[in-house]
């Protein structure tokens, strides 16, 4: 929902009726300017309490119940002039308005009563919900927790309305799981996860039950047993080597990242620069190889079938079947030729039935061109020649297999030429994986020289804690790795065993298994891969979409600002978790950015994710009090800009602005974008300044 | 949040292992939606469940709706 307006009574600094101290918003960017003290944090404590009966308490720097609060929240005028038994009131009125144009009118009232200059009796604050139906306010039949939640949903909340000090506590950049709870949070990766969860419980559910109903068909119950227990053991077994696996990620992360900030210790930038680049090009080389020799030796078990390296010890034989097969083929072309010859005394299906058809209505032989009349023997000739394609079948053979020993010699010549060069296609494979090793070896080697290398710059910099630190990291990511590829072969072999099994079970099934048990477990299985890799697609798209908006976002604030700012960069790291970073042109992590430059780059991410996707700005109002407190003046700028061309509608307290010549070229620059502005103004009625009973504010709207 | 289950059928029939898994060749892909019957059980499994999860069901109201599919599916074939 969108807000329209705000009204206060008696609201802390607000002295006097709703009318009075009203704010009008529209869409677009509005504005509350004022300066300190002039009471712009307390137009953010009147949206807050209205929906959650809770003010911020400057004191103790936390949100506190209205109960608990209590009297301070009123106006201290209004208090002041209290007698004894007076009830003072304090009111704030929201109205808002959703996607679908329904109107609602939030009022909160608390009332006090005075019982001694000191003791107020307090009553529990109330909420008073009204919808417009033609043009009046009558009594809502909603609950307060579906109307409040669609003012602003809960989840969203921490995001949409927050203080300026509060920015830097909504992501923390150093942080590996900020940036994905985030996410997790306002995006529909939510959903995906879900059925991820859902899809993979449903294939162990119907694999389950495929297994009992074949074991309830099984010819020996007692193997079915056995071997039901060995997939259930080896089902317990993956599992605990996924969660081995996730943590072994986890702690090779840790150990790479310790890595890198041991090395950004470095002060040689140029010499580190060209000797991390060197590692990472060689550490992916490394790992292509590593993963290109494993591949070559899993694939000699599919060249022995598909590249017939298992005939590789047939050709004698093959040579010897050569042999047979052309006497057969002599002996057999023999034979069928004599029995032509002593059928036709014309070749096989000459002349054609089309010209013999042509004889007979001509009554002419067109192979001697003398007459054939009906009646005569060359006619009857002819016409038996018309009905020959049934006295050809008579066969000499009484089975002939000569098409089948043409098929198998047809296959051992291709079977022959592949053993030809068999020798030579595994001494090429076993050479390649030669050469990749011995890759592997240099490109180790050449590691540990960068390493050393790296360790002596750490060495000149920094202590020799650092330098161990720096060596234990370096063993521990060896370690971690080692312990993931251990992890995934194991996997492997499970997995492998898994399919065993069941191929076993299936064999000891008598009778029909229920086709809908086959097809759940089969379509459960698929699913469940296709939600896992669908998932990890959406949420890699996701983070692209998040940087290019975020990037286009920070590049929008900080447009006016001509000093480096370098780029919001999301990186993978090892265990699937993405990391936000700034980078420099080149793409370096660049470390030592100004707090104004940490919070435009939270900022923007949020922004980010609340434009992407669910697309929250659509439908919800940013409210924030004092945002760009931490910010340049053209930081400030450019944030408002953003603001304005990515939300329908904001809501900013800030003291920007404040002199009328930043404001005026400020509307004349953004006058589209802009909703509304309201400029707060304080006075003391009596002219004493330390007297806060005397303070009133007033609020200006400005023309625009 | 509300999910637009269109867009979520679409994601996973852009999903490289949805390719690798089920029988349809990617024009018969190109035309699955939820109005017409693709006569696949995998896809109209996952339609299933798609539709199931989006309107609020839980875990065990979406596999029985999805075993119910699945049957009826077995049952034709």
């Amino acid at each position: 929902m969108l807000i329209k307006s705000l009204s206060l009574k008696n609201f802390q600094c607000y002295c006097g009726e709703l009318d009075q101290n009203h704010f009008c918003f529209k869409n677009g960017l509005n504005l509350i300017i004022g300066n300190n003290g002039n009471g712009k944090s307390k137009v953010f404590d009147g949206f807050y309490w209205v929906l959650y009966d809770q003010i911020f308490d400057t004191d103790i720097r936390q949100f506190t119940p209205t109960s608990v609060y209590g009297e301070k929240l009123i106006s201290d005028k209004v208090t002041r002039n209290c007698e004894v038994g007076d009830t003072a009131t304090a009111e704030a009125c929201l109205v808002v308005e959703s996607s679908q144009g329904r109107e609602y009118r939030l009022t909160r009232v608390f009332h006090c009563t005075k019982l001694s200059d000191t003791e107020w009796m307090k009553e529990r604050s109330i909420l008073l919900i009204e919808e417009k139906k033609t043009n009046r306010w009558t009594t809502s039949n909603e609950t307060p927790d579906s109307v409040l939640n669609r003012v602003i949903p809960p989840h969203i909340k921490p995001y949409m309305w927050f203080q300026g000090e509060q920015v830097d506590g909504l992501m923390d950049l150093t942080q590996k799981s900020s940036l994905a709870k985030i996410i997790k949070l306002l995006s529909d990766i939510n959903f995906y996860d879900e059925l991820v969860e859902i899809t993979h419980k449903g294939a162990e559910k119907s694999s389950k039950s495929l297994l009992k109903n074949q074991k309830s068909l099984s010819k020996n119950k007692e193997e079915s047993d056995r071997l039901e227990k060995e997939f259930n053991d080896n089902l317990r077994e993956i599992k605990n080597l996924e969660d081995d696996k996730k943590l072994a990620n986890e702690n090779y992360t840790n150990a790479q990242s310790k890595i890198n900030d041991l090395l950004n210790k470095i002060d040689d930038a140029e010499e580190k620069q060209k000797l991390k680049i060197e590692r990472a090009n060689l550490e992916i080389k490394l790992k292509a190889n590593e993963d290109s020799v494993i591949e070559k030796r899993k694939s000699f078990t599919s060249k022995m079938f598909h590249d017939y390296w298992i005939l590789k010890f047939s050709k004698p034989s093959l040579e010897k079947f050569g042999r047979k097969y052309k006497e057969y083929f002599e002996k057999h072309q023999q034979i069928v030729n004599q029995n032509q010859q002593t059928s036709f005394k014309l070749p096989l299906n000459v002349p054609q039935p089309m010209h013999l058809h042509g004889m007979l209505e001509s009554e002419t032989c067109y192979v001697c061109n003398r007459k054939a009349e009906k009646g005569s023997d060359a006619y009857q000739h002819i016409e038996e020649l018309v009905n020959r394609s049934s006295s050809v079948t008579k066969s000499p053979f009484e089975c002939d297999c000569s098409e089948y020993y043409d098929h198998l010699y047809t296959k051992s010549i291709r079977f022959y030429q592949h053993i030809e060069t068999t020798n030579e296609r595994i001494s090429e494979q076993f050479d390649t994986i030669s050469s990749l090793e011995a890759d592997i070896l240099e490109n180790k080697s050449r590691l540990d020289t960068i390493n050393a290398e790296l360790e002596g710059l750490l060495e000149n910099d920094s202590s020799e804690d650092v330098v161990s630190e720096f060596r234990r990291a370096q063993s521990n990511v060896e370690r971690f790795g080692a312990e993931q590829k251990d992890i995934e072969n194991k996997l492997n072999r499970l997995s492998t065993n898994q399919e065993k099994i069941k191929k076993s079970l299936e064999k000891l099934t008598l009778g029909k298994v229920d086709l809908a048990l086959v097809n759940a477990e089969k379509v459960f299985a698929s699913l469940a891969r296709i939600a896992k890799s669908t998932r990890e697609e959406v949420y890699t798209q996701i983070v692209l979409e998040l940087e290019s908006k975020a990037n286009k976002i920070f590049e929008e604030m900080t447009s006016s600002n001509m000093s480096f700012k370098g780029r919001i960069r999301l990186k993978r790291l090892d265990n699937g978790a993405y990391k936000a970073e700034i980078v420099d042109q080149e793409g370096y992590s660049v470390t030592g950015s100004n707090d104004s430059n940490i919070v435009l780059v939270k900022l923007a991410l949020i922004m980010a994710i609340l434009t992407a996707r669910a697309r929250w700005s659509d439908n919800f109002t940013l409210i924030s009090d004092a945002p760009t407190s931490k910010m340049a003046h053209e930081y400030s700028t450019g944030f408002y800009k953003a603001l304005s061309s990515n939300f329908s509608q904001s809501i900013v307290m800030t003291y920007d602005f404040i002199e009328p010549e930043d404001r005026a070229k400020f509307i004349m620059e953004n006058k589209q974008n802009i909703g509304s502005i309201h400029i707060l103004n304080s006075k003391y009625a009596s002219g004493n300044m330390n007297d806060r009973t005397d303070l009133e504010t007033s609020i200006e709207e400005v023309v625009l | 949040m509300r999910y637009d289950r269109n867009e979520i059928l679409r994601s996973f029939l852009l999903s490289s292992a949805l390719d690798k898994e089920c029988a349809l060749t990617n024009d018969e892909l190109s035309d699955v939606d939820f109005s017409r019957d693709s006569k696949d059980i995998l896809i109209e499994s996952l339609k299933t469940l798609l539709i199931a999860h989006s309107s609020g069901d839980g875990e065990q109201a979406c596999f029985k709706k999805v075993n119910v599919k699945i049957e009826e599916m077995s049952k034709s074939v």
